[in-house]
């Protein structure tokens, strides 16, 4: 039974991440990924890793599976919280490099009946060590916090703590 | 009215007076305190100062003249018909082209009568100087004069209470102190020393003639102007050129990392909301340096601003932000 997985783990390995645990072959939704037959394992693997990470870790609502063939892309959408609005998750091994029009591509992806709204998608990095960084793009420009303000009223609370535990 | 005549005016500048953009090594110049003006006020672009201040050297918060500006702020200038780009040459002769070598007595005659207005402007430089030194010495004595009155008082009694104490009569050295410092004042005029090295001297930061110069053309590349052809420059242009028409202030970003710095309006008055990076649209980009890109943009709260122009000449951007997932 060992000898036989670690032949399928071989196996998929000649494509897939190295280190892909035997119980991640097996899993109903990495099968139905591969099924989709739309990207390379080293893709499908990172999908996966995603798909948990915001299920089990992150605890997202509505993760589902979507795929592009024009991309060779197998790509996620949910909600953060339940409430929220779905986002598109692209995963995507570290070792890849991206053009600007391929990220065009992706950000086409999170197009939304709302026009108003510009295009966003979640650019989910997996590293060797499947951890995950996720980036937000979005079309056009947005603007960022205004600088200090949430920290520096922290910063005062905290300080003020500090001063009375010093007391 | 009146102010508006005016600035209709300096809009239409004549030819002859745009702002002139000195060259230097591929390094664009302004030295004239008017055009670095107009440049920020009138065409909303900032360059850096990267003189020192005379009289504050020795530090690099404040600086001056001249105004350093990016190629790209150079070409823009260049382009909308506000400046003309120039470079200095060693003297005369080199201004003129080989095909005018035949007529060089012409050239001669020239350069030598260029010579005497020079000598003659030396002069008047040499009298100009000297009339200011006289000035300066007056103006020097008269200060002195005052600073010796207003202290005659404390001076006298300084005199006599050495006096006394060297046991001298002690009568006397009150009536002649009292002289005393008016004998200083009156010898004042002839003891006065005004080292010349303590003269005031007015630096000009501009040239006043414009025979040495001549005009550098934008679309051949040259020493001066090696930008001419550069894909990267070409990139990095249409991106400046299209956030600087959607009414952006924009800064060098080489300080975060990236082409350009984004302000909603003056950088003297609003921290930058972006850092542009121009990638050709079609060059592959390593998802580590997005991740680098993104995750110095949070830290210093501005957005990455990816710029690329596709293939109808259209710049595109895309934001990029670090998302802290919960």
């Amino acid at each position: 039974m060992d000898t036989e997985q670690v032949g399928i783990v071989a196996d998929l390995n000649a494509g897939a991440r190295e280190g892909a645990e035997p119980w991640i072959l097996e899993h109903p939704r990495f099968k139905e990924m591969i099924s989709l037959e739309v990207a390379d394992s080293s893709q499908v693997y990172c999908a996966f890793l995603a798909y948990i990470d915001l299920l089990e870790v992150r605890n997202w609502h509505d993760v589902q599976i979507l795929s592009s063939s024009e991309l060779h892309l197998v790509y996620l959408r949910g909600r953060e919280k339940i409430d929220h609005v779905p986002q598109i998750i692209i995963p995507t091994p570290v070792t890849m490099s991206c053009t600007h029009e391929r990220i065009q591509q992706y950000l086409k992806l999170g197009h939304t009946e709302d026009e108003m709204i510009s295009y966003s998608i979640l650019l989910g990095i997996v590293e060797s060590d499947s951890t995950i960084v996720y980036y937000k793009l979005t079309e056009g420009f947005v603007i960022p916090d205004p600088p200090d303000f949430a920290e520096d009223v922290e910063n005062k609370r905290w300080k003020k703590k500090k001063i009375r535990c010093l007391r | 009215m009146e102010e508006e005549a005016g600035s209709d005016q300096s809009g239409a500048r004549p030819a002859s007076s745009k702002i002139q953009i000195h060259l230097l090594h591929g390094n664009a110049f302004i030295w004239n305190v008017e055009d670095a003006r107009e440049i920020r006020e009138k065409h909303g672009l900032v360059g850096k100062l990267v003189g020192a201040l005379v009289r504050k050297p020795r530090q690099n918060t404040r600086l001056g003249l001249p105004l350093e500006l990016l190629p790209e702020e150079a070409r823009l200038l260049v382009e909308i018909g506000a400046a003309t780009l120039v470079c200095n040459c060693l003297n005369q002769r080199d201004s003129v082209d080989p095909g005018d070598l035949p007529v060089g007595n012409t050239s001669l005659s020239a350069a030598e009568h260029e010579e005497q207005s020079s000598k003659a402007e030396a002069e008047a430089f040499q009298q100009f100087l000297q009339n200011s030194y006289e000035e300066q010495r007056q103006l020097a004595l008269e200060e002195k004069r005052r600073m010796l009155e207003s202290l005659s008082e404390n001076i006298n009694k300084g005199r006599s209470k050495r006096k006394r104490r060297h046991g001298d009569q002690e009568e006397e050295p009150m009536e002649s102190s009292s002289h005393a410092p008016i004998m200083d004042l009156q010898k004042l005029e002839e003891t006065f020393h005004f080292p010349e090295e303590a003269m005031m001297v007015q630096i000009p930061t501009a040239r006043t003639s414009i025979d040495n110069i001549k005009e550098v053309d934008l679309c051949k590349a040259s020493p001066d102007w090696p930008y001419t052809g550069e894909k990267k420059h070409e990139l990095r242009f249409r991106v400046f050129r299209d956030l600087w028409k959607k009414g952006y202030y924009l800064t060098s970003g080489s300080k975060f990392g990236g082409d350009f710095l984004v302000y909603p309006g003056d950088p003297m008055r609003f921290h930058a909301h972006y850092i542009a990076i121009c990638f050709p649209q079609d060059e592959e980009i390593a998802l580590s340096d997005i991740i680098t890109a993104g995750r110095l943009g949070t830290n210093v709260k501005k957005t990455v601003l990816l710029c690329s122009f596709n293939k109808e000449g259209l710049v595109t951007y895309t934001s990029l932000q670090w998302s802290g997932l919960q």
